[in-house]
This record gives C-alpha cells, sequence and structure tokens, in this order.
C-alpha cells in the first residue's frame, strides 16, 4: 500500500518542495510537455477508446453497442484464446532469455578493435532492416517441408530431415528461431551503444586489480548496463506479445493452433471476424499481463543492484 | 550535429499543417479494389477510369488499388473513420459480412431485367442477402484444377472425371518414381491456411452437403460430408500430396514443385495459366474442372470481385452509373482480348461478353467457364469464423490425430455455437 | 599500461593467435547465418522468374540479370516516393531524436513530484497492441479539428488524412524512445551535472551542452532504429493516405506484393531496393559506436 502510494506519488507532492526545487520540477514539466501532448492525445486517448471497445460490440461498419463485460465473459470460455496465452509465453519463455544472451555475447565480440568489423555488425543488424513480409517468405521457403533449402540440404548430408512448420511439436520451435534471428541484432545495437557507456577507467582499474575477462565481466560490465538490460527486457517482452507477422504470414496460427499466439487471435477476432469489441477485451487482458510483467520486471532489476 | 537536428525540426514544422486542398466540381467519387498487388490488372482499371473521367466531367472517379493483403483493414479503418469510398471492387469472400452488416447500399431498384439475366446463377448468389440484391458481380475467379500432361501420360492415365478417377490418377502418378530426390506427388489440394474451405467446399458441395443450411445450422456431418473429408484424407496419408500443401504456408514453394514437373496436379484460378507459362514455357498445362462424386454434380469455389456501392455514399445514383459503365459487356470483351483472355484479374462474368471463337483462342480457359457455370461462393454472415473450426478439424484427420468421423462431429457443435443454430 | 601489456602479450603469443582466430571463426559463422536470407533477396533479385522458381535453388545467378531493378526504379513516380519516405523519415527522426532526449534527461535525471505516475502512463501507451489502438488514432487524424477542411469540432473534411503529419505524428510520440533515452541517461555520472550547475548552467543548459553530447551512441541507435521503422512502415501509410503523391516507397513497391509472391524475382528486387538505403545509414552510423565519450566528459 504505503509502495503504491510512493510509486504515484513520485518524489513527494509539489507543495512540500522548496523554491529552488520547485523552480527545477517547473522545468521539469516545461521539458516533458511536448512530448506528452503527443503521448497524450495519439497513445493515450486511443488506448481509453480502446478499453471502451472492450466494453461493446463493435463490427466497425457500424457504431459501438453496449454490452459491458460479456465480451469477458466469453473469454473465459474461449480455449483458442487460452490456447494462444499459452503458446505467447512459451514463445516468451524461450526466446526472451536466448534473445539476450545472444545478444549480449555478440556485442561484446563486436565491441572489439576488429577488421571488417563495419561489416560484421551491419551484417548482424540486417534481418532487422529487412520487410517482415519478406523475412517472413524466405523463411517459410527455408523451411518448407517438400522444396525448402534446409531440408535439401539435410538430405544432401546424409541427415534426417525435419517437418519444420508442419508438425505442432516443430512449428512453434521454428517461430522461435525465425523470430530470434530477427531480432537479435536490435538487441546488439542496443547492448553495443550500452558498452559505448562504460567509462574506461572501470576497466583499468579492474585490470590494476588482476581481475580476470569473467571478473570483469560479472563486476564491471554486466552492472553497468544494467539500465540497458532493463530497456531490453521490458521493450522485448512488449514486442514478444505483440508478436503477429511471423506468424501471420508463416503459418496463419496452424498446425492446430500450435502457433496462435495472442496478437494472432486480436488481429484475427478485430479484422476478420469483424469482432473489434472482443479483439479489445483480449488486448485489454495482454495489456494486463504485460504490465504486471513490466512492474515485476522494473523490481527484479532494482533489486539486483550490487 | 545539434544545430543540424533543430534546423530540420525548424523547417519541418514550416512545412507541417499545410495540407492540399482539393478543389471540387461536380462528383467526385472514390473506388477502391485489392487489385493493388497486381500490376496488369491495375493498369488495366487505372486507364479504364481514365477513360471514364475523360468522358464525364461531372463524374471524376478516384480509383485506389489496394494490395489485397492489406485491403480488407483499410477498408474497415476507413469505413469506422467516416472517409470511406463510394464504390468498392469487393472480394465475394467478405461480402456475407458486409451484406449481413448492412455496410452495403441496395441497388435492386437499379438494376435492368436484362442485364440481370446475363449473369450465371452462382455467381449472382454471392450478390444477395435477405432477398436483396447488394452488387454485381465484376471479374470472376473460379477455382479448377490444372494438370501436367505429360505426368499423366507417362503414368498412362485420362485427367479424372470423378473422384474414383482421381484416387486413382493421383496414385499412378505418384508411382512414377521411387526416389525422394526427385519425388512426384499426384495432387496438390492445398488446405493451407484457414482459405482450405474455398478449395474443399466444391467437393462437399457436389456430394450434396454444405457449411451450413438456410437456418446457419452445420450441414456438413453427414454421410455426404464425411465422403468428401475422407477423400482428401486418403490421397494425404498415402504419401500423394506434400505435407507442406496441408499444415503450414508453403504456397510458394509448392507452386515452385508445380511448375519443376512434380506435381500431376494443381487447384487454382484461370490467372495461374500465364504466370505458369511465364516461369516455365516447356509446361504442358491441361484444365479440367473439378472432379464429381460418382453420383454427384462438379462444383467450384467461384472467388472474385463484385462491385458494390457502400452505404455513406452520398451519390449512389452517380456511382451506379460507373458501375453500369465498368460491366458493359461490349467493354468486357475488348479488355480480355486485349489482355490474353483474363478480364481484369479472372474471367469474364457475363456471358453475353464471351465471343463465339473465345474458348477456341484461350481454350484453358473452358474449364473455368465450366466451373464458373457450376460453382457458387459460400453465403453465410458467419463464413469467416465458422470456416476455423472445420480447418483445425481438417488437419487433425489429416494428421491422423481424429477419425473423420470424429472432425466432423466435434466441428458441427463448434461451428453451431458460432452461428448461434439451436437444432 | 603499455610496457604492462607487452610484456603480458609475449607472454603468451600463441594462444592470443588462437584467441583471435577463435573469434573471427565465430563472427564469420554468425556472419553467415544473419546474412543469408538477405543474401538470397539479392540473388533472387538478379535472377529470372523462371530461375528464381528452380528447384533444387540456385545460389549464384546465372544469367544474372537487372532488368528486375529497372523495372522497379522505372516506376511512374519513383522520385517522387523516395522523397516521400525520405522527408518522413528524417523528419520523424529529427522531432522524435529532440523529444525524446528531452524527456528522457528529464525522467532520468531530474526530480519532480508525478514522475513515476507520468513514466508508467508513458510505459502503459506502448502496452497495448497497435490492432486494436488503429482505429482510434484513425479516427483522431481523420477528425482533427480546424484541419483539412474540418471545423472546430472535426466535422466535413478529411482532417490530417493525406497529409505528411498523418505519417510523421504517430511515430514520434513513442513511448519506447523515451524509455531509452532515460535508460542512457541514467547511465551517466551525476557529478556532471551537479558540477554544472555550481557553475551556473540552466537546466536547458545541462541538457543541451553536457548530457546530449554524452550520449550520441544511443541518440544515433535511436535515430537508425526509427529511421529504419518509419522507411520500413507499410500498413499505417497504406491507411492514411489514399492520393498518389503522397506514397512512400513501400507503397510504390507494393505492386510487387502480389498473390503468393508468384513474382519472386520482381519482389525481391523491389524489397532490395527499398532495404538499401537503410542498410547504408546503418554502415555509417555504427562508425559512431565509440567508447570513450563518457570518459572525456568525467575528467572536464
Amino acid at each position: 500500500m504505503s509502495r503504491a502510494r510512493r510509486f504515484v506519488a513520485g518524489s513527494g507532492s509539489f507543495g512540500r518542495l522548496n523554491r529552488l526545487e520547485r523552480r527545477r520540477a517547473l522545468w521539469a514539466y516545461l521539458f516533458l510537455s511536448p512530448n506528452l501532448i503527443f503521448v497524450f492525445v495519439f497513445s493515450f486517448i486511443p488506448m481509453l477508446i480502446a478499453f471502451y471497445f472492450a466494453l461493446t460490440k463493435y463490427s466497425m461498419l457500424q457504431p459501438p453497442e453496449w454490452v459491458g463485460l460479456d465480451n469477458f465473459e466469453r473469454l473465459l470460455r474461449d480455449r483458442k484464446f487460452m490456447i494462444s496465452v499459452r503458446n505467447t509465453l512459451h514463445f516468451l519463455g524461450i526466446i526472451t532469455p536466448l534473445r539476450l544472451i545472444l545478444g549480449l555475447a555478440i556485442a561484446i565480440l563486436l565491441d572489439q578493435r576488429l577488421r571488417f568489423r563495419a561489416f560484421f555488425r551491419t551484417v548482424v543488424f540486417l534481418p532487422w532492416i529487412t520487410s517482415g513480409v519478406v523475412v517472413a517468405s524466405i523463411w517459410s521457403w527455408l523451411y518448407n517441408v517438400d522444396a525448402g533449402l534446409l531440408n535439401y540440404i539435410l538430405r544432401v548430408l546424409g541427415l534426417p530431415t525435419s517437418y519444420w512448420l508442419t508438425h505442432q511439436a516443430s512449428a512453434m520451435p521454428s517461430i522461435i528461431i525465425a523470430a530470434l534471428w530477427r531480432s537479435v541484432g536490435w538487441v546488439v545495437v542496443l547492448y553495443l551503444a550500452g558498452l559505448q557507456g562504460i567509462p574506461t577507467v572501470y576497466y583499468e582499474a579492474a585490470n590494476i586489480d588482476g581481475a580476470n575477462a569473467w571478473q570483469r565481466f560479472r563486476y564491471v560490465t554486466w552492472p553497468l548496463l544494467r539500465p540497458t538490460t532493463l530497456l531490453i527486457l521490458v521493450t522485448t517482452m512488449i514486442g514478444s506479445f505483440q508478436m503477429f507477422d511471423l506468424v501471420y504470414v508463416m503459418t496463419s496460427g496452424g498446425p492446430l493452433n500450435a502457433t496462435t499466439v495472442m496478437a494472432h487471435q486480436i488481429y484475427e477476432n478485430a479484422f476478420t471476424f469483424l469482432k473489434m469489441g472482443y479483439a479489445s477485451a483480449q488486448a485489454l487482458v495482454l495489456f494486463a499481463v504485460v504490465a504486471s510483467l513490466s512492474v515485476v520486471s522494473f523490481r527484479w532489476i532494482r533489486s539486483d543492484v550490487g | 550535429m545539434r544545430t543540424a537536428l533543430l534546423l530540420v525540426i525548424c523547417s519541418m514544422l514550416l512545412t507541417l499543417g499545410a495540407p492540399a486542398a482539393i478543389a471540387q466540381d461536380g462528383v467526385t467519387l472514390q473506388f477502391w479494389t485489392r487489385i493493388g498487388g497486381n500490376e496488369t490488372a491495375n493498369n488495366l482499371v487505372t486507364s479504364l477510369v481514365d477513360e471514364w473521367n475523360e468522358a464525364n466531367p461531372d463524374i471524376q472517379i478516384d480509383y485506389l488499388g489496394i494490395p489485397g493483403g492489406e485491403y480488407r483493414t483499410k477498408l474497415l479503418t476507413s469505413i469506422a473513420g467516416g472517409t470511406a469510398p463510394d464504390i468498392v471492387g469487393m472480394d465475394v469472400a467478405i461480402m456475407p459480412q458486409y451484406m449481413g452488416l448492412e455496410a452495403l447500399y441496395a441497388v435492386d431498384d437499379l438494376i435492368s431485367q436484362e442485364m440481370r439475366a446475363d449473369f450465371g446463377e452462382g455467381l449472382w448468389f454471392s450478390n444477395t442477402a435477405n432477398g436483396q440484391t447488394f452488387g454485381v458481380p465484376w471479374w470472376s475467379d473460379p477455382s479448377a484444377i490444372f494438370y501436367n500432361k505429360s505426368l499423366l501420360e507417362g503414368a498412362g492415365v485420362e485427367p479424372p472425371e470423378t473422384w474414383e478417377d482421381l484416387r486413382n490418377v493421383v496414385e499412378a502418378v505418384t508411382q512414377l518414381t521411387d526416389d525422394p530426390e526427385t519425388e512426384v506427388y499426384g495432387v496438390v489440394l492445398p488446405v493451407v491456411g484457414p482459405w482450405v474451405m474455398f478449395i474443399w467446399l466444391p467437393y462437399l458441395w457436389g456430394n450434396g452437403a454444405d457449411l451450413v443450411d438456410a437456418y446457419d445450422c452445420a450441414a456438413f456431418n453427414n454421410d455426404a460430408g464425411i465422403e468428401a473429408m475422407q477423400l482428401w484424407v486418403d490421397i494425404f496419408q498415402a504419401g500423394q500430396m506434400p505435407r507442406s500443401a496441408v499444415f503450414g504456408d508453403g504456397t510458394a514453394a509448392i507452386t515452385s514443385l508445380f511448375y519443376s514437373d512434380r506435381v500431376g496436379m494443381y487447384t487454382s484460378g484461370p490467372g495461374m495459366y500465364r504466370r505458369a507459362l511465364e516461369i516455365n514455357p516447356e509446361l504442358d498445362l491441361g484444365t479440367i474442372v473439378m472432379p464429381r462424386p460418382e453420383d454427384g454434380n462438379h462444383s467450384a469455389y467461384l472467388g472474385g470481385d463484385n462491385l458494390v456501392i457502400l452505404k455513406g455514399s452520398e451519390h449512389p445514383e452517380e456511382a451506379w452509373q460507373f458501375i453500369e459503365w465498368l460491366v458493359d459487356a461490349q467493354r468486357m470483351t475488348e479488355l480480355a482480348e486485349a489482355n490474353n483472355g483474363l478480364y481484369i484479374a479472372g474471367l469474364i462474368t457475363r456471358e453475353s461478353a464471351f465471343t463465339d471463337d473465345h474458348f477456341e483462342r484461350y481454350a484453358y480457359q473452358q474449364a473455368f467457364a465450366q466451373a464458373q457455370a457450376v460453382g457458387r461462393a459460400p453465403n453465410t454472415v458467419h463464413l469467416s469464423e465458422a470456416r476455423m473450426p472445420v480447418w483445425e478439424n481438417f488437419q487433425a484427420a489429416l494428421d491422423g490425430q481424429m477419425s473423420v468421423e470424429d472432425a466432423m462431429s466435434d466441428a458441427e457443435l463448434r461451428v453451431n455455437e458460432i452461428t448461434g443454430c439451436d437444432a | 599500461m603499455a610496457v604492462n601489456t607487452r610484456v603480458h602479450r609475449s607472454g603468451r603469443p600463441r594462444s592470443e593467435l588462437l584467441f583471435k582466430a577463435l573469434n573471427y571463426a565465430v563472427l564469420v559463422a554468425i556472419a553467415i547465418v544473419m546474412g543469408f536470407p538477405v543474401f538470397w533477396m539479392m540473388s533472387t533479385a538478379l535472377k529470372t522468374e523462371s530461375q528464381a522458381n528452380q528447384f533444387p535453388p540456385v545460389f549464384i545467378p546465372n544469367p544474372v540479370v537487372i532488368e528486375n531493378f529497372e523495372e522497379a526504379l522505372g516506376r511512374a513516380n519513383f522520385a517522387r516516393y523516395l522523397f516521400n519516405s525520405t522527408f518522413v523519415a528524417v523528419s520523424t527522426v529529427a522531432f522524435l531524436l529532440f523529444f525524446s532526449s528531452l524527456a528522457g534527461y528529464t525522467f532520468g535525471r531530474l526530480r519532480f513530484p508525478g514522475r513515476n505516475a507520468l513514466f508508467a502512463i508513458v510505459i502503459a501507451t506502448m502496452i497495448i497492441p497497435g490492432q486494436v489502438t488503429m482505429i482510434p488514432v484513425f479516427v483522431i487524424m481523420a477528425r482533427f479539428p480546424l484541419m483539412g477542411g474540418n471545423d472546430i469540432l472535426g466535422q466535413g473534411g478529411a482532417g490530417l488524412l493525406n497529409t505528411y503529419p498523418a505519417l510523421i505524428i504517430p511515430q514520434i510520440s513513442g513511448a519506447f524512445s523515451i524509455f531509452m533515452m532515460r535508460q542512457f541517461m541514467m547511465t551517466l555520472p551525476e557529478e556532471l551535472s551537479d558540477a554544472a550547475r555550481i557553475d551556473g548552467a540552466s537546466e536547458f543548459g545541462i541538457y543541451w551542452r553536457i548530457m546530449l553530447p554524452l550520449t550520441t551512441p544511443a541518440l544515433i541507435t535511436l535515430g537508425l532504429f526509427t529511421f529504419a521503422g518509419s522507411w520500413n512502415d507499410f500498413i499505417w501509410p497504406l491507411v492514411v493516405t489514399n492520393s498518389e503523391e503522397m506514397r512512400t516507397v513501400q507503397l510504390g513497391l507494393s505492386v510487387f506484393r502480389g498473390v503468393n509472391f508468384t513474382e519472386q524475382a520482381l519482389f525481391m528486387a523491389g524489397t532490395t531496393l527499398a532495404t538499401l538505403p537503410v542498410m547504408a545509414l546503418f554502415l555509417v552510423g555504427q562508425r559512431y559506436f565509440i567508447r570513450g565519450i563518457a570518459l572525456s566528459g568525467l575528467k572536464g
């Protein structure tokens, strides 16, 4: 309770500040105002409207009709949505640590003095700047069991082939590999930028103390990258919950719902079944889940100090 | 760097807030289609619109071709935002929703008897709901089967007429080789994505069943429906159909197998013919209408576009004038002649627009015209959602996780829950 | 320090060499895995349509055809699309970098009542999926008062639809960028701003003269992300623009997004063209990931 109040209040109430602090607070509001106006009009209000949609029946072809909590009642009985929640958590649980570890490892590799450094850095970032439709269509082709490249190579090498996207057991791992491939460069770049902010004096001091490479990482790099790690953790988590285009193009959520994720269900309900109200209710559930996970992440990173 | 940033921001601020105003004389109508991703068809419509605008200074048409994948989203957003177009080339697959949710303008009073009589029953069916008419068939995209003549001849079989023939043909073609490197498949009946319905429904219809009946109750859990599903399950489980045609989305890779002489038969629309020959000019293609059950009928799914007027339009009369001009039989004939027999992105829809020698010159279209005569499109407002359980259970049956009977009865329950049928 | 290193090196030259070789081996492996699909895109772009559909696949195009590129570039108004995309992306980047670094500085470095609550709201707007906010944002654009023929109540015209602001504004209110800049501002040593404050610098002066130069790598990163995001955006520009003059490169090349991508080679050529500018920008931008900027500041 007291913690919640502190969270809302920030750093005390305005009235209790002295003159200097009050002046500084006014500056702060001034600095924030252009941004907050945009956030308010083009993000916050639309969010509230979406919450309102969740309480209506809305086909988009006709104005919304108030139905109260009907959509949420239906959600409890929606087997497919439950499957999509499970799939999303499955996706998130596997891709998040992999992406963080791989991203950091590659970033540290690319932070050294290297020949062709610009080339390596750019190649790692390439998947992220290539359009999603192209990425999905190329991966569909790579994975294709009958005419795809991966099975072709496996066959040439005399190795057993895989069903990839066409089997319930291998479909989600295949999606995860493609999603990881696509997004790891983004994490690498953020960590690269984060690594630049660590003053070299810390490493020099660690060297003088005789720290080995692991100790330098454990006691200098990792703690000083904490803000970057939090940023990556929270934003990739949000991104994972909103992951949609790969599934949409590569599997349409199949086989047998093995790859349908929450964002896919939301899209399908909104723009295929014309149930925007119901889709908004699903989005609200997603919102609640992600918001609580974000709070946990913020706490976790903070308690990790020292 | 910081100064540059400031300069850019200042100059941008100056250019913002100066939206272009459009001067208007007479009426300007917005016309949208979903063929923005099909260059040939889109250019064709663009020049048609130019021709109309030249001749009709009072009714100007503002044309926009949207790529197929994003067309629904853009249309829905604009309707919700109150900036909808007047005339739309509407995918027949979404017609039921738009008619059911009363988003279209009824055009019964505007259609002449002569025009109505010029369209086949199957085509017209997708325009009607509750005894009213909401559009005119523009171009059609009937599904039929392309077969690889040399593969079928090599296997010593004729293209199939009935389901039994189909079983024999795919078996013979699949047995052409044992080498996994150059494996040949009998047939591709794409079960890819929920769109499976549009290829499988004709088998259901031909055997006398349907997705839902007139009361929106599931009408496939019967002998006719079970047979139709069993046919595909048998073919797939015998290894005569590539796996990626069934699970996952391997459309592009699978078509490349077909183009490389490794698939006997492929289901698609008329637009595929020229594309296939561009990619492999040696391909020897024949076309047939989908096979019928021994004691049933041929059928087909009629995709394509209807021309509709959205209810919000302030100028339905003027919009209708343009639609009437667009579907003029003479104009249809000329456009098809100029485009190797293809009209817009598919087939001519008016019977009187086919010239006497049309099928001599475009022999492959014979099967599609036949499909157009016997086929139709599903017409229930619940189509988009009701096809989902059928698709999922279909996959389970193909994969051997469910018997066809169980798949059907479970799908029936779930479809009835969606449509709200109490039977 | 230099002596120290030399002793180290001469001590175990072989293992160091081995380590270096291993390093490069890993990097090359990563580059192959990460680069292959992009290599495939470009190689397909240079193939004939029949070669693009061949099985088993052909890796190196033979013959090499550049007609696909000529066709894509020869599109009517390509120059206009290029201008629109560049204009939108550059203005988005400029606004966003300024606004969000200012907000990030404020959230990360200043103390004021309501800070956490405001920050929580900003983060919250990032969580709701775009599919359900797209229609509200569109309606706000279309009904924007006093714009595009609208009256004060937002009726009568098309609002901001079909204008540059419609393409730019939704992207510059990004919560992610505020969050990112806040995190990077937080890593900067507090002593810097304290010292400047004692010297009598204004709050804006501290942000502009001290904090901003120190976050160059973060600004470059954010700028690259934003540029790429704006440049590659497809669905939003499609939804808010109707006229030919307002099309971006992605929309202009969408004629290649045919059903099932059967025109593989042409599709890949179009996409390659659309990707090249962002690629080039990244190649230049990554140079600014240089260590030591923060250090020089600390010494001052």
